[in-house]
């Protein structure tokens, strides 16, 4: 039971740490600035240079980026806001989805 | 083949100093073409860095009978991006050589220096430009020009978003100081275009393509 308990411990506490350091599947942005469908290229120009991004949805209703990752792939946050700075927009907020 | 050359024609032959974002994103190329009564301009820029692009660019300022060539350097000082707006600062300066046509004159140097401006939300849109030419070939002018915008309808990305927008620029060196211009944008992807009729019925076509 010791072993049990101990070994849930340790992997509850792995997940948390992969989502925290390495985090993949959709990854969502809130961002400042948004208004512009020309200028908001940029940000589709700059985040498809990255190997590990699939494709981009930007929602200039909501100032939202999301960011969908090619399988097993991550991208760390800091790369992420830097990205978004890159393109001319400033972040809010960035979340971790599935 | 005609209607073509007329096409081409005419987007050599319209401007504005008061037109698009002169930096576009790191590793991103823009060419402007810009055509009016006075002015046609080609400027193709690359920007490394956010803060700024470099460039060429080409003038024919038909109404003084010049040329110029210059390589321009476009800074931006300053950005505000707010929740539902955002908003530019530039300075922009060019160095080259400018020669008045027909004259058989040796080209002299020449200089441009700008100051422009925007603000902009989904919905209205302003911008204003400064912008002192020094040809040598001929005595140095000011140009100002400024801008507001309507978007008839708000676009998802993606969309074909359309614009509605009157420009006044003021010429100080000529006899109709300021002339008044209105213009329909449209962009869709990477390409923006702009047809416009001034006061003097005379019409403007500008164009943009960023990659």
């Amino acid at each position: 039971m010791k072993t049990l308990l101990l070994t849930l411990i340790t992997f509850f506490s792995l997940t948390q740490i992969g989502h925290a350091d390495h985090p993949s599947g959709t990854i969502t942005a809130d961002v400042e600035g948004l208004v512009c469908d020309f200028c908001a290229r940029a940000v589709e120009k700059v985040f498809l240079k990255q190997a590990a991004v699939e494709a981009i949805n930007i929602n200039l209703d909501d100032q939202k980026i999301e960011i969908h990752l090619q399988d097993k792939q991550t991208l760390d946050a800091s790369v992420i806001k830097q990205l978004i700075v890159d393109s001319g927009y400033n972040v809010k907020e960035i979340r971790y989805g599935s | 083949m005609r209607q073509f050359l007329m096409i081409a024609g005419l987007f050599l032959s319209l401007s504005s100093v008061c037109f698009a974002r002169p930096v576009s994103y790191p590793d991103g190329w823009t060419l402007m073409v810009q055509n009016n009564d006075i002015r046609s301009s080609v400027h193709v820029h690359y920007t490394p860095t956010l803060q700024y692009s470099m460039g060429y660019r080409f003038e024919n300022w038909k109404d003084k009978g010049f040329s110029s060539h210059l390589v321009q350097r476009n800074h931006l000082l300053k950005r505000w991006n707010r929740s539902h707006s955002q908003a530019n600062l530039y300075l922009k300066t060019g160095l080259g050589v400018s020669t008045l046509e027909d004259s058989g004159a040796d080209s002299k140097l020449s200089g441009v220096v700008s100051f422009a401006g925007d603000w902009e939300t989904r919905r209205y849109f302003t911008s204003f430009a400064s912008r002192y030419t020094e040809p040598s070939v001929l005595k140095g002018f000011f140009r100002q020009s400024a801008r507001i915008g309507w978007a008839p309808y708000i676009g998802d990305y993606g969309d074909l978003h359309s614009w509605l927008m009157l420009q006044i620029d003021y010429r100080p060196e000529l006899d109709s100081t300021l002339r008044r211009t209105l213009l329909l944008r449209l962009f869709k992807g990477v390409q923006l275009l702009e047809i416009g009729i001034n006061d003097a019925e005379q019409l403007s076509l500008n164009y943009i393509l960023r990659l």
